[in-house]
């Protein structure tokens, strides 16, 4: 289960409720030179409330190669060797996790849970792998069940005299940790168990628990992603990727916009004529078309021209001045302009 | 611009490298960051979305904001590159 927020923000007073925002940006802390954003649109969303959480898990993350929530069950995973189903790991809710997670009954060697599905992570085309962890986790990669493997994160760093060992997997019984890392790394191009000279490629996602608390280790929420980022990055993930939490530094490096908003809403006006359908509620959009003078400060970034009116509600919407493209749909785009309610005239 | 639980707001950008992105009741003043390339971010408490870290090509990213609970990640969207 992917945990979302309850509404609130997360830093400074976290229980201040979300309301008048500012949309802010930043690089913070790798490839931030390498770093871009172009053509922002934000608009009201007019769908179910319920589902808007599911609509967003649905659409995150992008360029995926390997996903697992285990809330259909352990089919995707084979088990050891000729073994069609893991021989101790099996798929049980977790309460403190609020779904469906993988665990394992019992210690096993040679890895125990392996993915069924292949991903290609090479030297060239690297992998950033994430899940999350409670307990005594050890997690590798394989060509097959297992066949030539390497062991990236586990509970001891000395594993192998620290060979193909990417990150420490924290000894944690109490709480849920998130891993985060690059595979295979800048200095690990081959398997370490098997053929080691054999070349990292296609491989299995594989789990076990080895030595200690292995029927108190959970796994869930893996995801593999294309990394698409620099060695350096890559190196500053790994090194970070057993902690607990980043910690939060806030330094806005955003440096231009040109924003262009107007407020609107689903509604008929009084004339009969003019009709905003849901989704092109237009609050705040930048395409950086027109740059800024310089000198402007970063903070101008986010401000909108025009707020959204919630007490009135009411807009004027004129022309069709294009067609936006969200993950909803396509939605004619209008210019709008909210309504003087005493006269019903647009205030543009 | 106005986002609450009640008023949501759906937020599209393109973006390329490894952008943080966040919404703010000031400059920053409380605030929360809804589209990082860490999906376990402050234990992904307020991660909306995950931003794709990588230099060499542009990602559409699309979520609803603010949202509330927990929902099950899965039936993942297709890559979309420009």
């Amino acid at each position: 289960m992917f945990p979302v927020g309850d509404g609130r923000y997360t830093e400074r007073d976290y229980t201040a409720t979300i309301g008048a925002t500012h949309f802010m940006l930043e690089g913070f802390d790798y490839d931030c030179e390498n770093t871009w954003l172009d053509d922002i649109v934000i608009s009201r969303y007019t769908g179910s409330s319920e589902q808007a959480a599911a609509i967003n898990a649905a659409r995150q993350p992008a360029n995926v190669l390997f996903a697992e929530d285990f809330e259909s069950g352990s089919s995707g995973w084979h088990g050891q060797g000729e073994n069609l189903r893991p021989q101790s790991a099996f798929v049980t809710e977790s309460r403190d996790r609020g779904g469906m997670v993988l665990s394992f009954g019992a210690c096993a060697s040679g890895g125990d849970a392996f993915s069924t599905a292949n991903v290609e992570c090479t030297e060239e085309e690297r992998c950033l792998v994430s899940y999350w962890v409670k307990g005594r986790a050890w997690q590798g990669f394989a060509e097959g069940y297992p066949g030539n493997h390497i062991w990236t994160a586990v509970p001891d760093p000395d594993y192998m005299g620290g060979l193909g060992v990417h990150v420490q997997q924290v000894h944690d019984t109490g709480n849920w940790r998130h891993i985060e890392y690059v595979f295979p790394d800048t200095a690990t191009s081959t398997f370490v168990h098997g053929d080691n000279t054999a070349t990292i490629g296609s491989v299995h996602i594989m789990f076990e628990g080895f030595d200690n608390d292995c029927s108190a280790t959970f796994i869930d929420d893996i995801t593999i992603t294309r990394f698409g980022g620099s060695d350096a990055a890559a190196e500053g993930i790994n090194s970070h990727a057993n902690s607990e939490f980043s910690s939060s530094s806030s330094s806005s490096s955003s440096s231009s916009s040109s924003s262009s908003s107007s407020s609107s809403s689903s509604r008929l006006l009084s004339d009969g004529v003019c009709v905003c359908s849901a989704n092109i509620d237009i609050l705040y959009t930048a395409n950086f078309e027109d740059g800024v003078p310089d000198g402007t400060p970063p903070v101008s970034a986010v401000q909108p021209i025009r707020a959204f009116n919630l007490a009135s509600n009411l807009v004027c919407c004129h022309s069709v001045v294009g067609v936006a493209t969200t993950g909803l749909g396509l939605h004619q785009r209008q210019r709008c302009w909210p309504m003087i309610q005493s006269t019903g005239a647009c205030c543009r | 611009m106005m986002c609450t639980p009640q008023f949501q707001c759906s937020v599209s950008f393109y973006t390329k490298g490894r952008a943080w992105q966040g919404f703010a009741d000031g400059f920053a003043g409380n605030h929360v960051w809804s589209a990082t390339p860490e999906p376990g971010y402050m234990g992904g408490e307020g991660v909306h979305a995950q931003t794709v870290h990588d230099n060499d090509n542009w990602h559409l990213v699309e979520y609803i904001f603010p949202t509330t609970g927990k929902q099950p990640m899965q039936h993942f969207a297709p890559v979309v590159n420009i």
